[in-house]
């Protein structure tokens, strides 16, 4: 159901493990990376893949706060909101994004560009607020700083 | 300045993360050594070394190693810890980030002496960066034969896997991770057995920190002692603390263990920021008792001093707050965190935090009670020693401790005039 | 093995195996320990934290259902820390419970509601709101209700580890977590998934659920258990012969279910035998007896019914005692089935009677060199050939033991079978997929010399080594259960009976027959002998007429039965339904189901239990045998006839040596009493061997190997004779309306 380099990069990862059950959180990453989010599509495939029952792949995709089952859109803003970050003005973050984009935490825009998520602590405490943008992360932020990165994306 | 640079020693370096740059700094030599000593030797070296895990609960990284039932036969695991989640902890991704030969060789000397071939960098997703890091530093090691089949001659066959996690704290806890990394939820297991006799698959295990990993070939060049003097009797070597919060210059520092808290703070971190005044301070990560101003003063960054002013050594992530500071948003704030990451395997983790962050957001809301400090603290009571992993009580100690030291910002959320009706107890 | 250690428990000594678990050793000797997560045989959990305990030199409360006990072991259950300890452990469980305990259908019978009770008033300090969550139908049969959840996990358990389904998991993480099957909450496509739980639909998540999360959708709100009377009978729906508690309302079936656990499957049932019972109730039951007037049948009294079949059963025996024929089945109880052999012998003087059933059980007891394994032997057992038999669809108790056996002791299982049956796929070690209708070969491969083997491979269509593997592995086993298909017959079945004594006997070797019906095997120790078929053959030429019970062949084999009934004079039919083959009838009786009278079932471990009244039946229904009984007055004949099933089932263990000793009393206190059958003697396996070789010989060579798997309810979910009266099993897996009208026309 995938591309072949991507088809390619499934069996690698596979290979890799004593066990192949262990390669599920991989490939959930790489299903979720192609198709934005995970898919029924991609849910049934990874089982057989991996010789397991749907419900058990969905059990670990309920999981994990980096999985998503529905669309995300194009850019998902994950910022922290944990201790540090709040220390350093994360709030203040949230609630100037909130005001921009115009939408909720947890929601879409209404162009699918952007999802603005809450997450906690990034590991970057030290160059806090935070926030990473699907997997780049932005460190230091202020809401100005924010503006800027926003406006540059592609 | 105290600062000392050990493990991060090389963190200035250009192309740091090349293993020519590794090599021309004197890397893996400390393996070379190894390989020619017995594994019991290296494992005694690391017991000597006074090196305790960098990840939290600060056991004997020699003595863990040495539960290993070495002569069992299955396979052996080495498990890098690299999950760092713990609020306020940021170390381990500059380790990873700008020296991953250091913890490549750290993991290798580990393996042989636990007779692992395979070893695995359990690694928080967010992190994603990272991983193409350090694959590229194994894919050199395999190259230059430091990692693969008969390293250096020596017959000894090691691979390390970069497995990703994808967002959970609780992996951090290693039965939850060696679950994760088996392709299942991250919920603890039942502890016995330990992962050092059933572990990864079933076979013996160790799971270590980055940090911890990271400080063993220091350990081997330079021997135990030295490694030791660096820090107290007891906490031995140097340790990386994340500052963060209200301090003009947060960031990683590396100090000798015992290093006093305030010069942590004055020094490294340049002091509060705009010359405020210090209010409080969580010195090991979120997990850990918070501790006043008064109690800050006498703290010294070893695992004892800690203990000795109602705190834990913990991660490592001090986190500083100034007066301005109202204590019960910050508790809100973790309790809101530990809710968020509980597993839910357990009644009183799944239930407990989630009735007090209702009681939290209660009393935001300028709903509270007198009563409701009371009920706070008996629930953290029944968390407290009755959860199934540490993720319960690592809930709690913030809450309590806060309660005790900052009682004022609670009470002054609470309502004035006491509503008509009371609820029945 | 096992050795003994002491521990003291709340200041007294105990002994226990060591490695035991300690709330085990607590509940046994009558220490009250709290709990929900634990759960005897599946695997530990420690997640709930209500049977914490103080152990003397551990540092925090340890929770017992996961602590071993050991030598010297000092244990605490009853101190003030631990009822406060469980009291804050309740208020959490409880704080998000809905406590509806009034509409909830566990109410009364909930683990949490005794529990609350135990503890006194627990603080209602839950002064923030609680989660509200919808609840979600999983299946026709199943719903969950998230809100009353206690995340036990039991039910997770019992459908990985005893059902081997893995259906059910947990989804969402920490508060938000909830249990259940793949798609449920996948945002609003989730919901209109509609019934998204894709497995067996046992209801055993159901039955050990300990609060009222997981409900049977067929039973809700019909009844509180309260004003429930239950009754322990037996199932009826394979030979398995399950213990049921059939909960009835007035006279109005409501549900089964299993809590009793004393009989031979513990908690466990089918989807049949838990949701495929309320027929019994259906509005569609015959009530009157009918005769036929041209294309019509009329209601008559019981009178009438009886005095025109005697006159015609009198006028055509007069002839030629032969010209009429008995026909039982399978189903009927022990009762029923002697009184209807009876009739046939000393009122009719006919030869000609039997059942109709597609089985040969009579000669392989006639063969019979072993014992017959308990369903709780098997689960003991360390080596199990399996012979044919699908039993995860056919058989469910029998194939939930053999898993336990796999599960729990990593039982060697060997299957050789034509089909690829879901053990033959999961739990097996050794499988041996042979060419349909093979099974000849593989067994005269264990017969005949090792130079046979390649041939005999061939004839199976399997691997060399693999018989090779098999036959060692048999002849080698000290201890061997043998299971055996109901598609193994004739010649193949009575060697797999001699098998254990070419064996040699002191090996512990024992038996399971497959048997199909919830009597087949009691039908046959009766005297009714699976010929039916045979007798078929002579309707409309030898035999004239035919009093029919409880079967139905038109709808099970088809065309030629119904030309063959056509072609009787007269035909009597006692049935519930008006069946097809009823349709054809001269005249029809209405009898009693299953739980409308007492009598004994022979399970397939030929193990003898009860059935007994739960309710009365609609109109006026009468067991079979009083049928008969009527008959007889009738007709002025004297078969000895007893008037209550007690007496008849006196006359049986009277007759029959291996129903000897066996009493209503005595099956009420033991539950199951196992027959003791005599042990035939072994033939020399030359013998044997020549007839496998006539069997043999009949393999179709060029049938090739079945390639699919058995696909998940391929046998429990078809709708039979019973089922189909059964509205939640009709909604399931019914015909739709257009294949209904179908079969009646056709
Ligand atoms: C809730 C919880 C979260 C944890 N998170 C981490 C973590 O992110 N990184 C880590 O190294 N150890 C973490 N630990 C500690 C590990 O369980 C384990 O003790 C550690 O990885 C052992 O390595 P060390 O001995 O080298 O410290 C966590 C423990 C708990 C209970
Ligand atoms: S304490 Fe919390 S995180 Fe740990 S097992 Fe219990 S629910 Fe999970
Ligand atoms: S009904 Fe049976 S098969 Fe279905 S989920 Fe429940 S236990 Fe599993
Ligand atoms: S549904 Fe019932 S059995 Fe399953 S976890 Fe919830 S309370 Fe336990
Ligand atoms: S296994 Fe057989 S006897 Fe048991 S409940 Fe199912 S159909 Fe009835
Ligand atoms: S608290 Fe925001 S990155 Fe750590
Ligand atoms: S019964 Fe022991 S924790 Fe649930």
């Amino acid at each position: 159901m995938f591309s072949p380099e991507i088809e390619k990069k499934i069996d690698n990862t596979i290979e890799k493990y004593p066990h192949k059950r262990s390669a599920l959180l991989p490939l959930i990453h790489i299903a979720q990376n192609e198709q934005g989010h995970i898919t029924e599509e991609a849910i049934a495939y990874i089982a057989e893949r991996l010789d397991l029952v749907p419900v058990e792949v969905y059990e670990v995709a309920t999981f994990y706060s980096m999985y998503f089952l529905d669309p995300i859109g194009k850019y998902n803003l994950q910022v922290c909101r944990t201790i540090s970050c709040m220390l350093c003005g994360a709030y203040d973050l949230i609630e100037h994004l909130q005001n921009k984009l115009n939408i909720k935490i947890g929601q879409v825009t209404s162009d699918g560009r952007f999802r603005l998520t809450e997450v906690e602590c990034l590991g970057s405490c030290s160059t806090a607020p935070a926030m990473q943008i699907n997997f780049d992360y932005h460190e230091n932020l202020t809401p100005e700083k924010v503006d800027q990165i926003l406006a540059k994306l592609p | 300045m105290a600062e000392l640079k050990v493990l991060t020693a090389r963190f200035g370096t250009p192309n740091s993360t090349h293993i020519d740059t590794y090599l021309r700094d004197g890397g893996y030599k400390a393996l070379e050594k190894a390989l020619k000593m017995t594994q019991d030797d290296v494992i005694n070296e690391v017991k000597k070394s006074a090196l305790r895990g960098r990840g939290g609960a600060g056991f004997s990284a020699g003595v863990k190693w040495s539960f290993v039932p070495r002569q069992l036969n299955k396979p052996k695991y080495l498990v890098c810890n690299a999950d760092e989640s713990e609020p306020g902890t940021c170390k381990d991704r500059p380790l990873m980030e700008l020296d991953p030969h250091q913890l490549i060789e750290g993991m290798a000397i580990g393996s042989y002496a636990l007779g692992a071939n395979l070893s695995f960098i359990y690694i928080r997703g967010e992190y994603w960066y990272l991983i193409d890091i350090l694959e590229k530093a194994i894919q050199q090691a395999k190259d230059r034969g430091y990692l693969g089949k008969n390293i250096l001659g020596s017959g000894f066959d090691h691979n390390i896997i970069v497995h990703p996690g994808a967002g959970a704290y609780i992996c951090g806890e290693e039965t939850a991770l060696l679950n994760s990394l088996e392709g299942k939820r991250g919920h603890p297991r039942i502890k016995p057995p330990f992962p050092a006799v059933v572990g990864l698959y079933g076979c013996p295990t160790v799971v270590n920190n980055v940090e911890t990993l990271a400080a063993v070939p220091h350990i081997i060049n330079k021997g135990a002692d030295w490694y030791r003097e660096l820090g107290t009797e007891k906490s031995g070597g140097s340790k990386m603390f994340s500052l963060s919060g209200h301090v003009n210059k947060p960031g990683n520092y590396e100090v000798r263990m015992g290093y006093p808290l305030m010069d942590l703070i004055n020094i490294e971190g340049a002091g509060m920021r705009g010359g405020k005044k210090l209010k409080a301070v969580i010195v090991g990560g979120s997990s850990v008792p918070i501790i006043n101003a008064e109690a800050a003063a006498k703290c010294n960054l070893d695992y004892e001093s800690c203990q000795s002013v109602g705190t834990m050594l913990g991660s490592g992530g001090v986190i500083v707050m100034d007066e301005t500071v109202d204590i019960f948003e910050t508790t809100f704030n973790l309790i809101r965190f530990y809710n968020h990451e509980s597993c839910g395997w357990c009644t009183p983790c799944r239930e407990g935090t989630d009735w007090l962050l209702k009681i939290f957001k209660k009393i935001k809301a300028g709903m509270g009670e007198e009563s409701d400090l009371d009920l706070i603290l008996k629930l953290c009571v029944n968390i407290e020693g009755r959860s199934h992993c540490p993720l319960g009580e690592a809930a709690v100690w913030p809450i309590t401790s806060a309660l005790k030291h900052f009682s004022d910002d609670f009470k002054k959320h609470l309502r004035k005039s006491l509503p008509v009706l009371t609820m029945a107890k | 093995m096992g050795d003994i250690v002491n521990l003291k428990i709340n200041g007294k000594d105990y002994q226990a195996p060591k490695g035991k678990l300690l709330i085990e050793v607590c509940l046994e000797n009558g220490i009250h320990v709290p709990n929900f997560c634990y759960y005897p045989d599946l695997t530990p959990q420690a997640a709930c934290r209500m049977c914490l305990v103080r152990i003397e030199k551990m540092h925090k409360l340890a929770t017992s259902c996961t602590v071993e006990v050991g030598e010297g072991m000092v244990v605490h259950t009853e101190t003030e820390e631990l009822l406060e300890a469980r009291k804050g452990m309740l208020d959490f469980i409880l704080g998000n419970h809905p406590l509806d305990c009034p509409v909830c259908d566990k109410g009364g019978q909930c683990e949490l509601q005794d529990m609350v009770f135990e503890h006194g008033t627990v603080y209602a300090h839950y002064n923030v709101k609680k989660q509200a969550t919808p609840e979600w139908r999983l299946s026709p049969f199943i719903a969950y209700d998230p809100q009353r959840c206690v995340r036990c996990y039991r039910c997770i358990r019992e459908c990985t580890e005893v059902m081997d389904v893995n259906a059910l998991g947990k989804i969402f993480r920490g508060t938000h977590e909830v249990i259940g099957p793949y798609g449920l909450g996948m945002d609003k496509r989730g919901m209109d998934k509609g019934y998204s739980l894709d497995c067996e639909q046992c209801g055993n998540c159901v039955e050990i659920c300990p609060v009222g999360a997981l409900l049977s959708v067929d039973s809700r709100f019909r009844s509180r258990p309260w004003d429930m009377k239950e009754t322990v009978t037996t199932c009826t729906h394979c030979g398995d012969g399950c213990q049921i508690n059939l909960g009835v309302r007035g006279n109005d079936y409501v549900r089964v279910a299993s809590k009793d656990m004393k009989g031979i499957n513990g908690e466990f049932l089918c989807v049949k035998g838990r949701y495929g019972c309320s027929f019994i109730s259906s509005q569609e039951r015959i009530t009157k007896p009918m005769i036929r007037r041209g294309d019509k049948f009329e209601e008559v009294s019981w009178e009438e019914a009886l005095r025109f079949t005697a006159n015609k059963l009198k006028e055509i025996s007069a002839k030629n005692k032969d010209s009429v024929a008995i026909l039982g089945s399978p189903r009927l109880t022990n009762e029923s089935s002697f009184t209807l052999r009876r009739f046939a012998e000393k009122g009719l003087g006919t030869s000609n009677f039997g059942q109709v059933a597609d089985s040969d059980w009579d000669r392989f007891f006639a063969n019979l060199t072993a014992p017959i394994a308990t369903h709780n032997q098997v689960k003991k057992a360390k080596n199990i050939l399996m012979i044919g038999g699908d039993a995860t669809e056919n058989h469910p108790l029998s194939a939930m033991v053999i898993r336990y056996a796999v599960r729990k002791h990593n039982a060697n299982l060997m299957v050789v079978n034509s089909r690829r049956t879901k053990i033959a796929r999961r739990q097996a070690k050794l499988f041996l997929h042979i060419r349909p209708e093979s099974e000849a070969a593989i067994v005269a491969a264990i017969f005949e010399s090792e130079s046979e083997l390649a041939r005999l491979a061939d004839l199976a269509k399997v691997k060399v080594e693999q018989l090779q593997k098999l036959r060692e592995k048999v002849l080698g086993s000290e201890e061997l259960t043998i299971v055996v298909g109901p598609e193994v017959q004739g010649a193949t079945l009575e060697a797999v009976a001699q098998l254990a004594g070419f064996l040699n006997k002191e090996r512990a070797v024992n038996y399971l027959p497959l048997a199909k019906y919830n009597n087949s095997i009691g039908s046959v120790d009766m005297g009714l002998k699976p010929n039916g078929h045979n007798l078929m053959k002579a309707f409309g030429s030898q035999i004239q007429a035919l009093y029919l019970a409880g079967s139905n062949p038109v709808e099970q084999y088809g065309k030629d039965w119904e030309n063959a009934l056509r072609k009787l004079s007269f035909l009597a039919v006692a049935e519930l339904f008006m069946t097809q083959t009823a349709r054809l009838a001269d005249v029809v009786f209405p009898v009693n189901s299953f739980a409308e009278q007492d009598g004994t079932f022979t399970n397939n471990a030929t193990q003898v239990q009860r059935v007994q009244r739960a309710l009365e039946g609609a109109g006026q229904v009468r067991p079979d045998w009083m049928v008969i009984n009527a008959l007889a007055r009738e007709m002025r004949v004297d078969i000895g006839a007893k008037g209550s099933s007690v007496s008849i089932f006196r006359d049986v263990t009277a007759e029959l040596a291996s129903y000897n000793g066996i009493t209503y009393e005595r099956i009420k206190k033991e539950s199951a009493v196992q027959t003791t059958r005599a042990l035939a003697q072994t033939k020399d396996s030359s013998i044997i061997c020549k007839d496998l070789a006539a069997e043999c010989s009949k393999i179709n060579t060029s049938a090739e190997l079945n390639k699919t798997n058995v696909a998940q309810g391929e046998g429990l979910f078809r709708i039979g004779t019973m089922t189909r009266h059964s509205p939640v099993m009709q909604e399931a897996f019914g015909e739709s309306k257009e294949e209904k009208a179908e079969t009646v026309n056709a």
